[in-house]
């Protein structure tokens, strides 16, 4: 059976039978593990901090992620997707997926999944990890993929997409470019 | 700028900077670059291809993911894999771009598109010293607007050649005097405008790529059809070059394939594949002195996905978060620049 799981490999991502690098995000990766690897001395996140996700999440969530729209944009041929009339007009290849309820939930969770995996691993190179619950109970209590940027911003440094500039009113339509100062550094 | 004109009745020895920034050696019968093994240590180093200058470091620039473009820069320091962002960096946010770099400056063409997916003739522009952006100037302005287009760079660092994204036409970027400028006599490139296009470089000749491959002498400035190994890349994955002789790309489109496939840059000869960790396309392709990397991809998302690929030996590895772009959650069709922190040749662009 395989797992699939969230950590942060700093320098060179392992390649070895039972595991599969499946991508990045962040500065963190996706992987896929056998459960018998998992399970073995040879687990190659055993010392590091890492959640387990879902395979949905690990696969067709992690294309929504940062996804703060009401849909995504796919490449249609690519991922066997009926085409956009509109798009193909203008000579695009995209076309929208749009969320569900489900789906939008499950990029919640794998996003705050990830927050609280980079948060841990900040604070392990800390000597004081006051305030570090304080974080989380905060970035559980989000329930919008709208303010999860946002809070990703304020708290991680990183930038939110454009929707979320333009709800802030911090976006300039004419230049379509931010008008404030993006701060990329933790902000705890 | 026309064919090398070598001067006349040369002597064994004689040199002669060519307007590319290559040195050349009459040898008592012809003109040569040699040594054409560029080893340390032989007596023409500071002129030969690959050590005419050091690359130490790069910078990762523009991009986006989920409809969202970015105008921050990462520094890729190539001794120790170690990438840091550098924060905002162009006036403008933009992706689908592409760029070039002189010894000093690196450039994004296309920045200005105020869109992820949009056209440009604007340039944004950094200096890879002072690590700080330079605005804009309409000497910099691209002659025909663009969107994923492709750039050749000759040996010199003296020229890069903007191309197709939108049109057969060609820019030519003088680093000398920092401005971009067209000959309408030369310079059409024989493979479709399209929108998309994916350049490689080596020492004598530039490929632009978009479902065929047109082949750019340096010297003469003239475009020919290329046979491109005989694969059918569309543009949309983009190339490593190196100062080895050869360069990657993937084939076909985006997300097609874990293979990244070696060419000769000369005689566009396949040589080699070597698998990647994603199956990909969009690539932030940045080139070193002896390795390369990508730093940020599509592979069904736009991500921070890093690898870095050894010349001599056509291996890829996996960097981990040490290695990947930060400061936002991913990046597909940005661009990179490489700087070096020795410049032996002669003749230095601007």
């Amino acid at each position: 059976m395989d797992r699939y799981f969230l950590a942060e490999f700093e320098h060179v991502i392992p390649s070895m039978d039972g595991f599969k690098y499946m991508g990045s995000h962040d500065w963190f990766h996706y992987c896929k593990i056998t459960d018998e690897l998992y399970n073995s001395p040879d687990n190659p996140v055993a010392n590091l901090n890492h959640v387990e996700i879902t395979e949905w999440q690990a696969t067709e969530g992690k294309r929504f992620y940062c996804e703060s729209r009401p849909y995504r944009s796919a490449y249609s041929d690519i991922e066997g997707l009926e085409p956009d009339p509109e798009s193909l007009a203008k000579g695009k290849r995209k076309t929208k997926v749009y969320y569900t309820d489900e789906t939008r939930a499950q990029v919640l969770d794998l996003m705050k999944k990830a927050a609280v995996l980079m948060i841990e691993n900040e604070y392990d190179t800390r000597n004081d990890r006051s305030g570090e619950q304080d974080l989380i109970n905060q970035l559980n209590q989000i329930t919008d993929l709208q303010d999860l940027n946002i809070w990703r911003e304020q708290y991680l440094g990183i930038c939110m997409p454009k929707d979320c500039a333009v709800k802030l009113g911090v976006w300039d339509d004419v230049h379509n470019v931010r008008t404030d100062q993006i701060n990329y550094q933790l902000g705890f | 700028m026309a064919a090398i004109v070598f001067p006349s009745s040369p002597s064994a020895g004689t040199q002669f900077i060519s307007p590319l920034g290559m040195m050349y050696v009459y040898d008592g019968t012809a003109w040569t670059t040699t040594p054409s093994t560029n080893q340390i240590g032989s007596t023409n180093l500071a002129n030969s291809f690959r050590y005419r200058s050091i690359y130490t470091r790069g910078y990762v620039s523009c991009g986006y993911q989920s409809g969202t473009a970015w105008n921050n820069c990462n520094r890729t320091v190539h001794a120790t894999d170690t990438t840091t962002n550098l924060g905002t960096m162009f006036n403008y946010v933009s992706a689908y771009v592409c760029g070039s770099f002189s010894d000093y400056n690196h450039y994004i063409y296309g920045n200005g598109s105020n869109y992820y997916a949009g056209s440009s003739t604007i340039t944004g522009t950094m200096s890879m010293v002072t690590e700080t952006g330079r605005g804009n100037s309409s000497s910099w302005n691209t002659q025909y607007s663009r969107a994923d287009c492709g750039v050749l760079m000759n040996a010199g660092l003296t020229c890069a050649y903007i191309t197709a994204g939108g049109t057969t036409a060609t820019d030519r970027h003088v680093f000398a005097t920092d401005t971009i400028s067209v000959s309408q006599a030369v310079m059409s490139n024989t493979v479709s405008g399209g929108t998309v296009g994916a350049g490689m470089f080596g020492q004598y000749y530039g490929y632009i790529v978009n479902n065929g491959a047109s082949q750019l002498n340096f010297t003469t400035e003239i475009f020919v059809a290329g046979s491109w190994g005989g694969l059918s890349t569309d543009g949309q994955p983009k190339a490593l070059s190196s100062k080895y002789g050869w360069g990657y790309i993937k084939n076909s489109s985006n997300t097609a394939s874990l293979s990244l496939y070696a060419l000769n840059d000369t005689t566009q000869a396949f040589i080699t594949t070597t698998n990647t960790p994603d199956a990909s396309g969009e690539e932030n392709m940045q080139i070193g002195q002896d390795w390369g990397y990508c730093l940020g991809n599509y592979d069904g998302a736009q991500n921070n996905n890093a690898y870095k690929v050894t010349y001599a030996t056509h291996s890829c590895v996996a960097g981990g978060s040490n290695m990947q772009p930060s400061g936002h959650g991913g990046m597909s069709s940005g661009w990179c620049g490489t700087a070096s922190a020795r410049i032996c040749g002669s003749i230095a662009g601007g």
